[in-house]
């Protein structure tokens, strides 16, 4: 969050004609009067780390400062700002930015690769058996050609595939093995439960990373990724198995069976992915309020913030001063 | 050079100006000579970055070893059971039942369960951390129900002298399930033992943290009265 400008905000609001008040140690604290705005970012309690969004912030009349007061352990918190850093700062958090950019990019892409290279795992793998059908049928019809002689079949494999081809011809090939779809082995495609799983983590993980994004931005930035990944990764399967004649088989089980196949497991990715970029940030609340006291929750309280939610909030305890242990 | 710091009041510039420690707010103060007005001298930026960035470590810190302890315990207390199923069909892995197993099975690692439970999630109802450890360990035992249930689908002729202490519980038997989820019931009725240790861990750490607090207040007031 932008502590900056969000002190620039305090001010503003607190910014008045100057109090030549000198400062007097019998000033009433509980006469502060309290200025019309709330703190709207991250700043954290000096004495007990609490997030203080939402706290209140007053002129405190002893020495007129703006401060907040922690509402868990009472602490005076000033919310003055900060002269601005050098321009390397400035050229430094660029440079970080930039190269935060270049990794997320990357990442994008190989979770993209990851997620076709799964669909199109289990698709291959639920297909199988219908290669296997035609590779029979070539070996019943070129061993009959040959007179029986296996060896003959298997010393001139490709060019009798060739022949098998041309010969036969596709269609006859589909229909004497009786269509290409019977011969799929759809138990194979519970294997997708893992991709599927890896889809949501995958999701997860861009819905954590992706705080600055609205819920229909990341549905958008998923949908366009398959959409684009998904398209170039077929048409280039489509162009491999159309480089030579021999593919003409598996092109027709490419363009048949494999093709919609992973076409509807990407679908199904998509659709884990999604949920995942959408219960990404209610999980990870709920682990970190589960597993954190609040105290270390509010270092992670950008969690709730970009949702507009509260933070954990703290239990009340007594004020440092009147803590047992002090000297 | 140090870095200007200017009244906000009337532009009056304070950096020369010594800052006093005020005792209520506990903060480092500069009054303005020329209008009165009250700034806080704060620590620069890249040092409240640091601070930032240690506090943020602290919290990632912690979620990791909690979750190191979810794995740890959730793992024991599931395989303890899996194999104490085993153990309880007469056929196979009988010899598991052994004192040893037992004693770590079902008193050691419940004990220590029950202490981390009690001093881990003292942010949390008490009751409600223990039925949701349950209810979550529950859980993993269906979610690995569910997964023997899509391996049966995907290969039915699975080799039965590769089978596990694990295929055993999740093979659909409503009777396994059962014993299942009363050993783990009973494990979670043992861990209650643990509490007093668990009571002595958060004691011991809010001790510690106390006399740290002294510590460092007593260190900070000497550097002050020092000058």
């Amino acid at each position: 969050m932008n502590e900056r400008a969000h002190d620039n905000e305090t001010l503003s609001a607190g910014s008045g004609p100057p109090a030549p008040a000198a400062p007097s140690a019998t000033a009433a604290r509980s006469a502060s009067p309290t200025l019309p705005r709330a703190l709207a970012c991250d700043r954290f309690c000096r004495a007990c780390g609490a997030n203080l969004v939402g706290c209140a912030v007053e002129r405190e009349e002893k020495y007129r400062l703006l401060i907040a007061r922690c509402p868990h352990c009472g602490a005076v918190n000033p919310v003055q700002p900060y002269p601005r850093a050098g321009a390397w700062a400035e050229r430094w958090a660029m440079l970080l930015a930039g190269l935060w950019l270049v990794f997320l990019i990357a990442l994008a892409i190989a979770t993209d690769i990851a997620i076709v290279a799964g669909a199109f795992s289990v698709a291959i793998e639920a297909v199988w058996p219908v290669s296997e059908a035609i590779d029979a049928e070539f070996l019943a019809w070129s061993t009959q050609r040959a007179g029986g002689d296996t060896n003959a079949v298997y010393a001139n494999y490709w060019e009798e595939y060739d022949a098998f081809i041309r010969q036969i011809g596709r269609a006859n090939i589909v229909s004497r093995i009786g269509g290409l779809w019977r011969h799929v082995d759809f138990r194979t495609l519970a294997i997708a439960v893992i991709p599927l799983l890896g889809a949501f983590i995958m999701g997860t993980f861009w819905g954590l990373t992706l705080l600055g994004a609205s819920r229909r931005a990341r549905i958008i930035a998923c949908a366009i990724h398959f959409l684009a990944v998904g398209l170039v990764a077929m048409f280039m399967t489509w162009m491999i198995d159309s480089f030579s004649v021999r593919m003409e088989v598996h092109t027709l089980i490419s363009t048949r069976v494999t093709i919609p196949l992973t076409s509807g497991l990407l679908l199904l990715m998509l659709g884990s992915m999604i949920a995942g970029t959408l219960a990404g940030r209610p999980l990870a609340r709920l682990i970190v309020a589960t597993l954190l006291p609040p105290r270390l929750t509010a270092a992670l309280a950008i969690l709730w913030e970009v949702d507009g939610k509260c933070p954990p909030a703290m239990r009340p305890r007594s004020a440092p001063s009147n803590r047992s242990g002090s000297p | 050079m140090a870095m200007a710091h200017v009244c906000q009041s009337c532009g009056e510039e304070l950096s020369r100006r010594r800052a006093f420690h005020d005792a209520e707010y506990r903060l480092r103060l500069v009054i303005c000579p020329s209008c009165g007005q009250g700034e806080v001298r704060r620590r620069h930026p890249l040092v409240t970055l640091l601070r930032r960035v240690v506090r943020l470590n602290a919290a990632l810190e912690r979620l990791a070893l909690q979750s190191v302890a979810v794995l740890l315990f959730g793992t024991l207390a599931i395989s303890g059971t899996v194999l104490a199923v085993s153990a309880l069909e007469s056929s196979l892995h009988s010899e598991l039942a052994t004192t040893a197993f037992v004693l770590f099975y079902f008193v050691i690692v419940p004990i220590a369960m029950g202490a981390w439970l009690f001093a881990a999630f003292a942010h949390k109802p008490v009751l409600h951390v223990w039925i949701g450890w349950y209810l979550f360990m529950l859980a993993v035992l269906g979610l690995g129900y569910s997964f023997g249930v899509v391996i049966e689908v995907l290969d039915p002729d699975w080799d039965e002298t590769s089978a596990s202490n694990f295929r055993i519980v999740v093979q659909a038997s409503p009777a396994r399930a059962l014993i299942a989820t009363a050993l783990l019931l009973l494990m979670m009725i043992i861990a209650l033992g643990g509490i007093p240790l668990g009571l002595l861990a958060r004691w011991s750490t809010r001790r510690f943290r106390n006399w740290r607090w002294a510590f460092r207040r007593r260190r900070k007031r000497l550097e002050v009265q020092s000058g």
